[in-house]
């Protein structure tokens, strides 16, 4: 049996464990976007990363490894057993056609609903940014090129902006028979 | 997950490394989130959930499994 010393590796990555549960509980909160279920990931993402402790190695980035096992399991899960609200452009779109602000600045709670509005590896992409992970780690992450994460990143945030600037506004009727001419110069 | 599916539903090109050179990224994020009040949203909302406390239940689990994980290793 492995002797468990304050420096031991076990006890290291114990406390790497509790150290990185805020973060993940932010991050599979953004993707699922609901507080039970996004515990319940981040503790299976725990479970998995003890279970595979071994295969991290040490010096390489824990922060990236354990978001990696979080998205995957989150995918495996979403997929099997549909747990997650799958993205619906249909329903997004209706989403799209409500005036989510009534005045001019960002309210958290329409950001939010904003950001459940995008298909997931685009919503994904955009909360890593706010990790802290530079674009390599992302992509490192996501299991994509670069330049796929910028592009998901930028769709996103072009998405999230058209959601909380709201629909354009209409334009005005034109009266029938109304002159162009300026008052006076007849 | 495939990306084909998403591309139609925003309306932009195909995802190519090439086509992004133009796409006005921020160099860093300190640059993007002043001037960005979305940015400075998403950043909140992280650490709205970052700054909870840690519910109990993940120091339990963390228990139980290393509690598990010590009694395998005393039974080999």
């Amino acid at each position: 049996m492995t002797e468990k010393t304050p420096s031991s590796p076990a006890v290291q990555f114990r406390k790497d464990l509790v150290a990185i549960i805020p973060s993940l509980r932010a991050f599979a909160r953004g993707l699922c976007g609901n507080r039970d279920l996004a515990d319940d990931l981040a503790q299976e993402a725990l479970t998995k990363a003890w279970a595979a402790q071994d295969s991290f190695k040490p010096g390489t980035n824990f922060r990236a490894w354990m978001f990696r096992i979080l998205r995957n399991h989150f995918y495996t899960t979403a997929t099997v057993q549909k747990r997650y609200v799958a993205y619906d452009p249909e329903i997004a779109e209706r989403v799209l056609t409500v005036q989510p602000n009534q005045g001019g600045e960002i309210v958290l709670e329409d950001l939010r609903r904003g950001l459940q509005t995008l298909p997931v590896e685009q919503r994904e992409a955009l909360i890593l940014v706010e990790a802290g992970l530079q674009w390599d780690e992302i992509a490192d992450v996501m299991g994509v090129p670069l330049g796929t994460v910028k592009s998901r990143i930028t769709r996103a945030r072009t998405a999230l902006k058209r959601y909380m600037d709201g629909p354009p506004d209409a334009p005005l009727p034109k009266k029938q028979g109304a002159s162009i001419s300026p008052v006076g110069v007849e | 997950m495939d990306d084909d599916m998403t591309e139609d539903s925003v309306g932009i090109g195909p995802e190519k490394e090439e086509d992004m050179k133009s796409f006005p990224l921020p160099t860093t994020v300190d640059r993007r989130r002043s001037s960005d009040p979305i940015a400075a949203g998403l950043k909140r909302l992280w650490v709205d959930v970052e700054s909870e406390p840690v519910p109990e239940e993940f120091f339990s689990l963390l228990d139980f499994i290393e509690n598990s994980r010590s009694s395998a290793e005393k039974d080999r």
